[in-house]
């Protein structure tokens, strides 16, 4: 218990600094929101009249407390290009990201422990080597581009889908599921070969290991042996790890949103930055930096619940 | 006695070392120049005027991707030279004197742990504009942490080592300890950081430049080209596979070497 | 009619050489070559050997638990007349844990750490008598508090639901045994079981083993590298050396009667010839400590202090040209009082005294691998602390360089080499010429042989006795090893807790022990009887 209260103090305090760190940060650029507002040729004393009622002319650290008092209060500012408050712009493209997201990591979780574990009877046989060539190719292809080479397979060759054809989920929930699937892949292919990877180097880590020799010694049959003994003891680091693996699946669904075409938070923020439309960039890069702290701390927690050496 | 030949690693240099020709190649001379374009000859199919067919305004899709591949090589390498170099000295020096230095050193890493990688490329590239040279710097700076991590953690598992011990009792400086006794052994990590650092600026320089927030008009870039491409997936894919390829067969070299180098 | 006969054993290995560019060489080494053995229904029998003498491996290709590229060939290997290596792998499950089953040297590792003891323990019932147990939660348990408790575990109800790191190493060993002896096996394979314990629960694992032996006519493959633990448990004895017999023979045979000469050099080395014999004149000491007190400080979290006293109160001298012996178990203090006199470790309290011209002690440690930099060719490491001190020409630090290479008997070869490239023995020769390249007066030789062979033991401890003789030394001779002690020091300190419980010359101590805690080392540490 003394343990969770000590994880979320620090995480309320690394969440702090990374608000204050991103405010900072667009905060120092030149042109700001009353350049922004009026355009660049505008009056330099109608620019100075907006600032002052922007309160753009307080110091920083007075202008975060500003912000953060009202982001606390759900409000994040009004967006310099639509004039739409920040937090409906975002929650509009949440539900396209979020699914992304979930996708990618039930794809990682349902592929690698399988695959990792394919080539572990005889480390460096024919099976095994099959897999790490595979999972080479995978951690070295750029996301983008495997999305571009899905596009032209499925997209183009086969016609299984209407490439950027996005569906919107209020209108056909299956049909935005089954258009997000290919995006998912392309954001889980890297990651599910990082962790297929991991998980191989620690299943064959784990066999070396004296009580393994003492599990075979008891008379366990080998699949009884990785079931029950290496497994177990496989799956605490990897839950955290992929608990982790949020970060790197937000990170690709930026990149990958843009190569389909998804009105997700990754091309949003594409777009603002673009535009200039620095509230919506800030509050974004919050939202995601956030979410990775967040996770980063329940893989603490949950690996501390996990394993009864530190428990 | 029998001898294996180790096909990853061969494989691995061949491929590094096929792009690495293109890319040194590209810097004095490439087949047509590089922005000439001729609307006769648009989007041409691959042949043996055009190895890689041309683009939508009919300049020549090989010699872009021979000038790409310098281009990324280029700010890869200057990424990984920038992340490694200041990563190691703040790294080992924090790690072996410790202190409140340390203490705050940390943190400020745990923060840039929390922002995915990209997403801080972003952010520094929002904020100074993008450019070849504001690319290096912003993933440069992205670069720094993981090292600081690496070379950190090696020097204080090196540093309570007896050899160490040994060498106070000699005499020796701590400087003359970091340096000349403790720096030898964490070369093999290094290595092996160097290499996997430099697979991710490679892959990193292509997905900002993708994204238009690397390299600008009118530099060569096989991330741009790529979101050129895309526009063209159904009369063209040939201009898409090419550049992708190119990336691929660099950074899968490098994972290949790397695998087999660990 | 043997329980086990096993005739003309082999076993090789498969090993990757060094990879060399874009090439992988593989060759094979054969690592036992032609053993004969057999167990009596009933018996113990020892298989003695040093580290490389194929004991441990051949002991595991019994049960066939070494890795999958081991070749195993024997003319014979017949347990209750069934020829092993003919059997499926199904046949050598229904064998292993039921029939035979093993104890092996590292309690910590060898159980599984995210598994309770319970579930470690009934495993053994469940793979062989799973109709009989599977659905009965209580006899499963019943057998499981029994078996324990047989174990010597006082309390098993409590242990059920634990893991492993929160168990001593004795109790790991115990549930290890445990879980071991629970289907009865007719034969029990203990691989050094005893050596990662300390002297006192050594023995009472010991006594577990003939327990068992007694009560059940079990028969035990004995595996060690302690001649006097195979004196007391075994009744016959097989000693090996680089994978070959090299003597067998009854427990009286080995022991009173050798006749190789290898068998009679662990024997000396187990008993120990006498190096010391300096009497220290009451010349004025190179070294003192007065009323040391060190304490580790750990700052846990919300800012509260947790003090670690490691040392309390400790005064002693160090002479001139003496050994002084540091006696305790893990955990006593002496490595904190090491580091403390070479300055490494500030003292809490009390004072340091060094006499005028006494430069800082060099120190050999225990693992010479760690002591000398793993980056660096033996020449540099040796030439460093030259280099150090400044005032050397280039010509002159290769010299001396040269000439104490030649004084720790090693070759000028050996400077171009990494430390990796030297045996176990040649490093800690190389970690004495360090330490004494700078001529000091004061070295501090923390447990420099524990991680050596007997038979190169000796050969250290001579070289280091012939060192002081030549140079005038004086060492401090930290050990848990009460026979190495003996062997070369000229006056002992017992620690204890960090406080010295006995100090004086070491026939006093060792023929009129006061304190009863060096009672206790001494009659676990010395026996051959």
């Amino acid at each position: 218990m003394k343990f969770i209260l000590k994880k979320i103090g620090t995480l309320i305090i690394t969440l702090v600094i990374i608000s204050f760190l991103s405010f900072l940060a667009f905060s120092l650029i030149p042109g700001d929101a009353a350049v922004a507002n009026l355009g660049m040729d505008a009056d330099e004393a109608a620019v100075e009249a907006l600032r002052e009622e922007l309160g753009l002319n307080r110091p920083v650290i007075v202008q975060y407390g500003d912000w953060l008092f009202s982001a606390l209060q759900g409000d994040f500012g009004e967006s310099t290009q639509y004039h739409l408050p920040v937090s409906e712009l975002v929650a509009k493209r949440l539900p396209a990201t979020i699914t992304l997201a979930i996708y990618s990591m039930i794809i990682i979780t349902l592929v690698s422990f399988p695959l990792g574990m394919l080539g572990t009877k005889k480390p460096d046989g024919a099976m095994d080597t099959a897999v790490t060539v595979l999972s080479q190719i995978g951690m070295a292809v750029p996301q983008f581009f495997l999305g571009i080479l899905l596009t032209f397979f499925f997209g183009i060759l086969l016609n299984w889908f209407t490439v950027g054809g996005y569906v919107n989920p209020q209108e056909d929930l299956g049909g935005f599921l089954s258009f997000l699937l290919l995006p998912a892949v392309a954001v889980a292919v890297p990651k599910c070969a990082t962790m297929t990877r991991y998980i191989r180097n620690a299943v064959v880590a784990q066999k070396k290991m004296d009580y393994v020799r003492t599990a075979r010694g008891k008379g366990n049959s080998e699949k009884r042996l990785l079931l029950n003994h290496v497994l177990i003891n496989v799956m605490m680091p990897v839950v955290t790890m992929l608990a982790m693996m949020a970060a790197d699946v937000l990170a690709g669904s930026i990149v990958v949103e843009q190569v389909f075409n998804i009105p997700g938070l990754g091309r949003l923020l594409i777009t603002s930055i673009s535009n200039r439309d620095y509230p919506v960039v800030q509050a974004i890069v919050i939202y995601i930096a956030s979410t990775v702290v967040i996770m980063n701390t329940l893989a603490d927690i949950m690996y501390q619940k996990l394993d009864p050496r530190v428990r | 006695m029998k001898k294996k030949l180790n096909y990853n690693l061969i494989i691995g240099y061949a491929m590094i070392a096929l792009v690495l020709l293109m890319a040194v190649v590209g810097l004095f001379y490439t087949p047509y120049p590089v922005n000439e374009m001729n609307v006769l000859q648009k989007n041409q199919p691959p042949s043996f005027a055009h190895l890689f067919g041309t683009d939508q305004f009919g300049r020549d899709i090989f010699s872009r991707v021979m000038e790409g591949a310098s281009t990324s090589f280029f700010i890869a390498l200057c990424v990984v030279l920038v992340g490694a170099v200041i990563g190691t000295f703040t790294g080992a020096l924090t790690a072996y004197f410790g202190g409140w230095l340390d203490a705050v050193l940390m943190r400020v890493n745990d923060v840039l742990a929390a922002f995915p990688s990209v997403l801080l490329a972003i952010c520094f590239v929002a904020v100074i504009g993008p450019g070849t040279y504001n690319l290096i710097v912003a993933l440069g700076i992205v670069f720094i942490p993981s090292f600081t991590r690496v070379v950190r953690s090696e020097v204080l598992v090196q540093k309570e080592l007896d050899y160490v011990r040994n060498a106070k009792l000699m005499g020796a400086k701590d400087m003359r300890i970091l340096v000349f006794h403790i720096l030898p052994n964490i070369k093999p990590v290094l290595k092996t950081s160097l290499l996997v650092g430099f697979q991710n600026a490679v892959l990193s320089e292509a997905g900002m430049s993708y994204l238009g927030l690397g390299v600008t008009q009118p530099d060569p870039s096989l991330g741009r080209m790529l979101s050129e491409a895309q526009g063209f997936l159904w009369n063209a894919p040939w201009y898409a596979l090419a550049p992708g390829l190119t990336i691929l067969a660099l950074t899968l070299g490098l994972g290949l070497v790397t695998a087999e180098k660990e | 009619m043997p329980l086990l006969d096993i005739k003309n054993l082999k076993i090789s290995f498969q090993v990757k050489k060094d990879t060399d560019g874009f090439f992988t060489t593989i060759g094979e080494q054969e690592v036992v070559h032609g053993i004969d053995l057999y167990v009596e229904k009933g018996q113990i029998l020892g298989l003695v050997g040093e580290s490389g003498s194929g004991k441990s491996v051949s002991s595991l290709s019994i049960l066939k638990l070494l890795p999958e590229d081991a070749k195993i060939t024997a003319d014979k290997m017949e347990f209750d007349d069934i020829e092993l290596l003919s059997q499926t792998e199904a046949q050598w499950q229904a064998l292993r844990g039921d029939r035979i089953s093993m104890v092996f040297q590292e309690p910590m590792t060898s159980l599984n750490p995210v598994l309770t003891i319970e579930k470690q323990v009934e495993e053994g019932l469940l793979l062989h008598e799973e109709e009989k147990y599977k659905d009965n939660k209580e006899l499963r348990r019943e057998r499981v508090l029994a078996v324990l408790e047989e174990a010597g575990l006082s309390d098993p109800e409590e242990l059920l639901k634990k893991y492993p790191h929160q168990l001593s190493g004795g109790m790991r060993q115990r549930v290890m045994i445990a879980i071991a002896m629970i289907n009865r096996p007719e034969l029990l394979i203990a691989d050094e079981p005893t050596t990662a314990l300390d002297a006192a629960t050594q023995e009472i694992i010991l006594d577990l083993l003939k327990y068992y032996c007694e009560t059940y006519k079990t028969s035990i493959l004995f595996i060690s590298h302690d001649l006097s633990l195979v004196a007391r448990l075994c009744d016959r004895v097989l000693v090996l050396k680089n994978g070959k017999v090299v003597e067998r023979g009854t427990k009286e045979d080995i022991f009173y009667r050798p006749k190789q000469e290898y068998t009679k050099k662990l024997m000396a080395a187990a008993t120990g010839k006498q190096l010391a014999g300096v009497s220290v004149t009451n010349a004025v000491p190179l070294l003192q400590l007065k009323n040391a007190t060190i304490e580790y400080r750990e700052k846990t979290f919300f800012g509260k202090e947790k003090i670690n006293t490691a040392v309390k109160n400790v005064s002693f001298e160090l002479y001139k040209g003496e050994v002084l012996g540091l006696v305790g178990e893990s955990g006593s203090g002496k490595s904190t009082i090491s580091k403390a006199l070479t300055g490494l470790l500030p003292l809490t309290k009390g004072e340091l005294i060094r006499a005028e011209g006494t430069g800082t002690p060099r120190m050999v440690f225990q693992d010479p691998y760690g002591s000398l930099n793993p980056a660096k060719k033996i020449g540099w490491i040796l030439e460093e602390p030259l280099k150090i001190q400044g005032g050397y020409t280039k010509e002159e630090r290769k010299r001396l360089v040269m000439e104490a290479l030649k004084e720790v008997e090693l070759e000028e070869g050996h400077a171009k080499r990494y430390v990796r490239e030297l045996s176990g023995g040649q490093r800690q020769r190389v970690a004495i010429a360090a330490a004494l390249i700078q001529k000091p007066e004061i070295v501090i030789l923390d447990e420099p042989v524990s991680a050596l062979d007997v038979t190169v033991q000796g050969q250290i401890l001579e070289l280091l006795y012939r060192l002081k003789e030549e140079h005038g030394i004086s060492y401090l001779f930290v050990s848990h090893d009460m026979n190495v002690i003996r062997r070369v020091c000229d006056r002992v300190i017992v620690l204890y807790q960090g406080e010295i419980v006995e100090m004086g010359t070491t026939t006093d101590v060792f023929e009129h022990p006061e304190h009863p805690y060096t009672k206790e080392l001494l009659r676990n540490n010395m026996a051959v009887h």
